[in-house]
């Protein structure tokens, strides 16, 4: 058994080390022959390739877009979720079926099967290469929703019921209440929006056409080809793009399991 | 569902105001482009041209495309090959981690770590490692005396193998943690019972386990197709669909008709096909998951 | 509560973040952004403004994902440091995802202020309407037409409107192995290859390699999976006079079209060439691991650093009735936009390109400028001067909107051939309904 876990565990790894090993070879260097590639030299000279800002390769900038982008999606969709799933879990109104079966249906909507209308319309709006365009469409919100409403749910009346009966008022409720108590379904949601934020690649590839607009997954493809022979500088762009990605995993493992089996399983 | 609550505020203005932010948001870039993805499906003109309304003829089109139909076999063909291994190659793992051998946190880091890498790290590791005559296979093998012509992605019918083979490196870990959720819902005592009727590992697994996991095991399956339906990256990145047609799915062909032959009423068309396919597999999820609750 | 606090301040610096994400991209927009990124209104009166010594900003995008991204990458901080009134932004792009990028940033009016096109590729961007006619801007740049090439300036002419600066030709060319095939007897001694003349003759040259040559060295190689596999046929095709087009018609299943495949066929089955590697036929021949590849031009600049090849590039073999190989021009086109003064800039900058053609061959292509063939620089090349022949063979591509989607059909069924689920017949068929559909639509 524990040959067996291991062999499987040094099959998962073997790829990201030769990743890692060949990032430090000379830029053009021959990497996929083993004796040549465990033997020196070993130089930052591809890292200081990739990093080095020119018409091609912006990995700093990249980076900084891929934080932004998952940033902003990941607190708007949380906060915006909170918000509608407060309503229609906890306040009566009107046409609230109707609202419940609508987001039910986003559910059912891949982004990819309306990337086309929503690149004509942010085209037509002018959005083109920027911000907006990366963050606004395909924000994960009815799954978000869904998962918040049901965690909503199962908060018992009677907390609730006490502090209206202090007086407060539904966004004093929700700030007092709702936000503290939800802050792990919270957690679990926002770390799986991150991540896909983080890896989505056809979105971005479509709208951000200039070299400074782009995301980490399309700016990376961008250092190979098929006209050229180069490993170990594409592989000093993955590993530069996974660092940040394995170090935040290796820091927060239990919570990016539990948010997984949380946002999976429900 | 059972209702936990009752409401504490009756109040229309307070619950717009609360959801306003998230319908604004929701009905501008979800509802109303599947409604004018609808329409454009219905028109026809490429770039630069006045879109003429041309009814149901791009479905009907889409009838006669060869490559559309071949889109939707590889498609199909995918969830076939990807669903049995990704619930086998999860489980393993999930059963792996679950023994609490020592040192089973290094385990479970190692297996869920291909996880996090963007979709473009995984495309270039694996073309590198595949690919014919100078890729890391084949110069391994051929420096123990074996030539391997072919390159994995480059040949019929190994493209998927290769597909499969970054998929699940991928996504086993992910699928791991779901099995794994489902294991530690098993009770204990259901085991310890076992050992007193003096049952067997292996019957333990049969009587015990695998029916407590149908559930779990349902779900990555669903999850699964759905993943295959919306397969892009790796195709894009590995393969580029090819040989041939032969790894181009759904969603990458839909891409190629609109941004390659701008030729977006047909594009709209294929994708409404889509989300209504789509559409159909996650109702008939939630009938499942409903029926069993 | 203390946590809450904190999370609400994440969400304040989370909006505050959007918000600089908003007015910041309203600013990268070029269209509107030309004013603000010069610095002034003043942009768009020409005059004194160089005087004033304001820098004219431009954005340059190009598809050079080979190596020749880097030569183009010194030509442009060489052209940035020949003068001070203009800086050109350098910005390459994967070749593969070239247009569909550039066709949608001329839609979407966020195009770059110079770019890279190829003449087969020109037809698919004119109906965007964003292309700007040059001949208003020629005299401001102090461009002459009579210093390029009648053919190039040819090309790049519609509806009697120059629509694009020629910047070279380029083409499929033959590379091959020196020391293999002297080994194999197969060099004369000036270094050209020994064979009969034809598709026979080449033929056996192939199988007289493979039985001289390592087991693991193929004698010829071929991207099986990729746009090479269209290129090689379609210079097959042209060499029995076949056509490509006909009267805007496509013509893909012609008995010229089937005799090329099947001497590809027959390459593939007596083993003288690999199925199906898949794309890296360029790696392969660079390491040694062939003897003969068929490929661009481009390819020259790359090959000569790896110092263990000896090798020498060659035309196109002819090898039916008359010399033709697939061959293609880069030009540069001047997107439709408010500023003419950076229009004119970006015309000097293309202008500059082609006189320095030179600096630029050394990526392998061959100059658009007569001239600037004649040059000590340029003769001084190695390689080069074996296959500038070819430029007078080159069949460039027909003209049409639907020219890519075509060729991507086609080579889907040439690839489907060659890997044996399709045969000739059926293959060919095949493409020519795809094209015919395309075409219709």
């Amino acid at each position: 058994m524990y040959l067996c876990g291991y062999a499987i565990a040094l099959l998962m790894v073997a790829p990201l080390l030769w990743m890692f090993i060949s990032a430090f070879k000379q830029p053009g260097s021959t990497v996929t022959v083993l004796s040549k590639l465990f033997s020196p030299p070993f130089t930052l000279d591809s890292f200081i390739k990739v990093l080095k800002p020119d018409g091609t390769a912006m990995m700093w900038r990249w980076t900084l877009n891929s934080v932004i982008v998952g940033v902003v999606q990941t607190g708007i969709t949380v906060l915006f979720s909170s918000w509608a799933a407060f309503a229609v879990s906890r306040i009566a109104f009107k046409g609230k079926t109707i609202i419940f079966v609508l987001i039910l249906i986003g559910m059912m909507v891949p982004v990819e099967s309306i990337v086309v209308p929503l690149f004509d319309m942010v085209t037509d709006m002018g959005w083109s290469n920027s911000y907006n365009a990366l963050i606004w469409p395909g924000m994960m919100l009815p799954l978000a929703f869904l998962i918040l409403k049901q965690f909503i749910d199962q908060l018992p009346n009677e907390l609730l019921e006490a502090a209206r009966i202090d007086g407060a008022g539904a966004f004093l409720i929700w700030w007092k209440m709702i936000w503290p108590l939800s802050r792990s379904s919270m957690a679990a949601v926002s770390i799986f929006i991150f991540i896909q934020s983080w890896n989505n690649l056809l979105w971005p590839l479509l709208v951000a056409q200039e070299t400074s607009m782009m995301t980490l997954p399309v700016g990376i493809p961008t250092f190979q080809s098929i006209f050229a022979t180069d490993l170990a500088v594409p592989m000093a762009s993955n590993v530069l793009a996974s660092v940040p990605a394995l170090l935040v995993f290796l820091l927060f493992q239990r919570h990016i399991i539990k948010g997984i089996s949380m946002t999976g399983i429900k | 569902m059972k209702q936990l609550k009752s409401p504490i505020y009756k109040n229309y203005l307070t619950a717009l105001a609360f959801l306003a932010p998230f319908m604004v948001l929701y009905l501008w870039f979800w509802i109303y482009p599947i409604i004018k993805g609808f329409l454009t499906s219905l028109t026809a003109g490429s770039i630069g041209a006045e879109k003429t309304f041309v009814g149901l003829d791009n479905y009907r089109y889409m009838l006669s495309d060869d490559k559309f139909w071949s889109s939707f076999w590889n498609t199909l063909y995918f969830i076939l090959i990807s669903t049995p291994s990704i619930v086998v190659v999860g489980l393993v793992m999930a059963l792996l981690v679950n023994m609490k051998l020592k040192g089973t946190t290094w385990l479970r880091t190692a297996f869920f770590m291909p996880y996090m890498l963007s979709v473009s790290v995984l495309g270039s590791i694996w073309v590198f490692i595949l690919q014919s005559r100078t890729g890391l296979i084949a110069e391994t093998l051929s420096s123990f005396g074996v030539t391997m012509e072919f390159s994995f992605f480059g040949s019929w019918g190994m493209g998927w193998l290769s597909i499969l083979i970054a998929t699940l490196w991928w996504t086993a870990g992910f699928n791991m943690i779901m099995f794994l959720a489902g294991l530690q819902e098993i009770s204990d005592d259901l085991y310890e019972a076992a050992d007193i009727d003096g049952a067997n590992r292996w019957a333990k697994f049969r009587y015990i386990t695998m029916p407590s996991l149908k559930g779990v095991t349902a779900l990555v399956m669903m999850l699964q197709t759905i993943a295959s339906f919306k397969l892009f990256g790796q195709t894009w990145l590995i393969t580029k669909g090819g040989p041939g047609t032969s790894t181009t799915p759904l969603v990458h062909y839909i891409y190629q008709i609109a941004f390659r032959q701008w030729d977006s009423g047909y594009a709209s068309a294929v994708s409404f096909v889509l989300f209504l396919t789509i559409a159909l597999i996650s109702l008939i999820q939630f009938k499942l998951l409903m029926s069993k609750k | 509560m203390k946590r809450s606090m904190q999370l609400l301040v994440t969400v304040i610096m989370i909006f505050s973040l959007v918000l600089a994400g908003c007015s910041n991209a309203n600013n990268s927009k070029p269209s509107n952004a030309n004013a603000s990124s010069t610095g002034s209104g003043q942009a768009s009166s020409t005059s004194g403004s160089e005087a004033s010594g304001k820098v004219i900003d431009l954005k340059y995008w190009v598809p050079f994902s080979g190596s020749d991204g880097e030569f183009m990458e010194d030509m442009v901080k060489a052209f940035n440091e020949s003068q001070s009134e203009i800086k050109v932004e350098f910005m390459n792009n994967n070749w593969d995802n070239y247009y569909p990028k550039l066709l949608s940033s001329l839609v979407a009016k966020s195009a770059p202020d110079v770019a890279v096109a190829h003449v087969s590729h020109l037809s698919e961007l004119i109906p965007t309407g964003m292309i700007e006619p040059l001949d208003d801007l020629v005299a401001d740049a102090k461009l002459d037409w009579s210093t390029y090439g009648k053919n190039q300036e040819n090309s790049i002419i519609r509806d009697g409107k120059h629509v694009a600066i020629p910047l070279d030709t380029h083409a499929v060319v033959m590379y091959y192995n020196k020391k293999y095939l002297g080994d194999a007897g197969l060099l004369n001694e000036d270094g050209s290859i020994k064979m009969e003349p034809g598709a026979e003759g080449f033929t056996q040259m192939l199988k007289t390699l493979k039985e001289k040559l390592p087991a693991d060295v193929s004698p010829l190689i071929i991207g099986s999976n990729n746009i090479f596999t269209y290129w090689i046929w379609y210079a097959l095709v042209q060499q029995q006079g076949g056509t490509y087009f006909q009267d805007g018609k496509p013509t893909i299943n012609t008995p010229e079209g089937k005799k090329a495949m099947e001497l590809i066929q027959t390459w593939l089955k007596d083993g003288l060439t690999l199925p199906d590697i898949g794309d890296n036929s360029y790696d392969i021949f660079k390491t040694s691991k062939a003897a003969v590849t068929f490929t661009g031009v481009w390819a020259t600049g790359n090959f000569e650093k790896e110092a263990s090849l000896d090798f020498a590039a060659v035309p196109f073999p002819q090898l039916y009735d008359q010399p033709a190989a697939w061959g293609d021009s880069h030009t540069l086109i001047v997107p439709k936009q408010g500023n003419r003064e950076k229009q004119v800039a970006a015309v000097k900058f293309a202008n500059w390109l082609a006189d320095h053609g030179a600096m630029w061959a050394k990526a392998g292509h061959v100059p658009s400028k007569p001239s600037v063939q004649d040059t000590e620089e340029y003769k001084a090349l190695p390689y080069r001067s074996g296959y500038a022949a070819v430029m007078n063979d080159v069949k460039y591509m027909p003209d049409s909107t639907k020219l890519g989607a075509v060729n991507d059909a086609v080579l889907e069924s040439l690839v489907e051939i060659n890997y044996g689920n399709k045969s000739i017949e059926d293959g060919l068929k095949d493409a020519q309904n795809k094209a015919d559909k395309l075409i219709s639509r």
